[in-house]
């Protein structure tokens, strides 16, 4: 074949119109010596293609292995941080309940705490009754134990 | 491990009731204990009452609750006095006095609350025979407590 035939095949062949055998003859042609010097450039690429070489044998097998293996780790390591997402979330919503238990209980809520209560006495006069006795005996215990150290205080005078 | 003590501290957190309510609460359907409860609203009501010597109108007004547990059964004083004084310490009640006369055995308890609020919790033991438990809670000092016997 000569150099003109060549260039024509060279663009069917790059267009995708070649057949096996013109692929072939294209290849051979390339791979030789004594090339036009315009068609060295597309030789080179040609003799770059020829040293490839065969593919090793398992190749396949090994690169799905590999792939495999890393499809593991990113689904491991997904799940780990799903995980530790939940967890994080958790820890913060349980800090927060902790919080606001803490503030609820240091919080006076003593109206809260005697909503349950109801009143013993539903008139006045006996409410007071007893409140009058009440606060009447605890100050008189007062007084009692105040008279107490001051007597206390005066002996040891 | 760490998981378990997590869980149980949360729980015990928030648990938000307090000891001394829970003591009236735990003998208050119990025979032979009498309580008595008187509300804010009940107490704001008393300085329209007709009184005479030792007048409490004025301190009612200022008080938001007032209970009252009188134990006459015997058998039940030396409990009741455990779980009160109990009950005083987890709440962080501090004893302000304590006094023995004639069999009597009176302990008085303080607890500030903020707002210049007051709880006082008197604690007596006549004997062996009657205990009684005095709680009150207002803006009250104890100068205007032991004032009342002093008119």
């Amino acid at each position: 074949m000569d150099a003109n035939e060549i260039r024509q095949l060279l663009v069917r062949y790059y267009d995708g119109q070649t057949s096996e055998k013109e692929d072939a003859m294209l290849r051979d042609y390339m791979c030789g010596d004594d090339l036009p010097h315009d068609l060295q450039e597309e030789a080179d690429v040609f003799k770059a293609m020829c040293s490839c070489g065969s593919v090793p044998e398992g190749l396949e097998h090994r690169i799905s292995r590999q792939i495999d293996s890393w499809n593991m780790v990113e689904n491991g390591s997904f799940r780990k941080a799903r995980v530790s997402g939940i967890r994080w979330i958790a820890g913060v919503a349980a800090c927060m309940l902790i919080l606001f238990s803490a503030g609820m209980m240091l919080h006076d809520d003593g109206d809260r705490q005697h909503a349950q209560w109801h009143d013993t006495y539903d008139n006045t006069e006996d409410a007071y009754a007893q409140t009058q006795k009440a606060l009447l005996k605890m100050s008189a215990s007062i007084n009692k134990g105040l008279q107490k150290m001051e007597e206390v205080t005066d002996n040891k005078k | 491990m760490k998981k378990f003590i997590f869980t149980v501290m949360l729980v015990l957190v928030c648990v938000t009731s307090s000891a001394q309510q829970s003591l009236f609460n735990k003998y208050a359907e119990t025979k032979g204990i009498s309580s008595v409860y008187i509300s804010k609203a009940m107490l704001g009501m008393m300085d329209k009452v007709k009184a005479g010597k030792n007048d409490i109108g004025k301190i009612a007004g200022k008080l938001e609750h007032v209970q009252i547990m009188s134990c006459e059964r015997p058998s039940m004083i030396a409990v009741v006095k455990r779980d009160a004084l109990d009950a005083l310490k987890k709440e962080g009640f501090e004893q302000m006095m304590q006094a023995n006369d004639d069999g009597e055995n009176v302990g008085i308890y303080h607890k500030a609350h903020h707002n210049n609020r007051n709880e006082f919790t008197l604690l007596c033991v006549e004997g062996s025979n009657e205990l009684q438990v005095i709680n009150i809670l207002g803006n009250v000092t104890m100068k205007e407590i032991k004032d009342l016997m002093a008119r």
